[in-house]
């Protein structure tokens, strides 16, 4: 039998070393970080040599090249290292979900809401309050893995894009609506669910 | 009082300890991932999961990656209490021990 003459203190050791072990294995490397970050400086720079060379109107275009080829080079990676991984962890499914709404909040606002002008200035804060409350709902639900309230935490992306077609006099209306299915019957539910435990 | 009998004996095996030591700080761990950890062999591995498997301390995910099956393992609620509850035990023989 393998558990003969097993103490405590073999087993709590037995305990600390999997975990250490399996830390080391889980530890990041950073690619992801040095990819977006020479993208990112790449794309700076660029658009401030555009800037200087005073070609305003071409100065989306190192953001418009260099941003969907990250985006793919990440999608590609992530997918051939999805399927090998040996271990999967509750921190990278956080990051990565962290970056997925941040992406998408930073596409949108970057290459639809500003230059298209739907939204902008003072009558485009609620609509980027609804959108920061969508990417922190999303991520919230990922963390605890709950599908209920990631799908109503979509609801803020629905609200930001019905802001976009209709008037801001109403937008403050569509936010307090939003609220309800987001935050509240989420919060009603995780409540009576602590309460019976 | 703390005493032996209360050590739960699903986990009271060198093996089925590492595995779930290793399931607790991860969400996912394939059977080779478990198997290069722990230095157990294909079948005593198999027997110790499905023994954990049958009492509801970790669920068995099989899926297919370039057409080869692919076994992950993961940690149940019952499992995390049962490896909270387990290591309470331990800390307060410990404890024990070390007033006598």
């Amino acid at each position: 039998m393998d558990n003969e003459h097993f103490s405590p203190n073999e087993q709590l050791k037995v305990i600390q070393m999997m975990i250490e072990k399996t830390k080391k294995e889980t530890a990041e490397n950073g690619w992801s970080l040095i990819m977006w970050g020479w993208l990112l400086l790449a794309s700076c720079l660029s658009a401030y040599v555009i800037f200087w060379m005073k070609k305003y109107e071409w100065s989306f275009l190192p953001w418009a090249l260099l941003m969907p080829l990250g985006g793919i080079i990440q999608m590609i990676v992530e997918l051939k290292e999805k399927d090998r991984k040996k271990i999967k962890t509750y921190a990278e499914r956080a990051i990565s979900w962290v970056w997925i709404v941040c992406g998408g909040a930073m596409f949108f606002i970057g290459f639809v809401a500003v230059p298209t002008h739907i939204l902008s200035g003072w009558e485009s804060i609620t609509a980027m309050e609804c959108l920061i409350a969508g990417i922190g709902s999303v991520v919230t639900a990922k963390i605890i893995d709950w599908d209920f309230m990631f799908y109503s935490a979509l609801l803020w992306f629905v609200a930001v894009i019905l802001m976009i077609f209709i008037h801001p006099y109403y937008h403050i209306l569509i936010m307090g609506i939003t609220i309800i299915p987001a935050y509240l019957v989420p919060g009603y539910i995780l409540r009576s669910k602590y309460k019976q435990a | 009082m703390t005493d032996f009998k209360q050590i739960d004996p699903l986990l009271h095996s060198r093996i089925r300890l590492a595995i779930m030591s290793v399931l607790l700080t991860v969400e996912e761990a394939d059977f080779n991932y478990l198997k290069e950890s722990t230095g157990a062999t294909d079948g005593n591995l198999s027997t110790h999961i499905y023994k954990l498997e049958e009492a509801d301390y970790l669920k068995i995910i099989k899926r297919f990656v370039d057409n080869k099956p692919k076994t992950m393992c993961r940690m149940t609620e019952t499992g995390r209490d049962a490896f909270g509850n387990y290591v309470k035990v331990l800390e307060n023989m410990l404890h024990l021990g070390k007033e006598d």
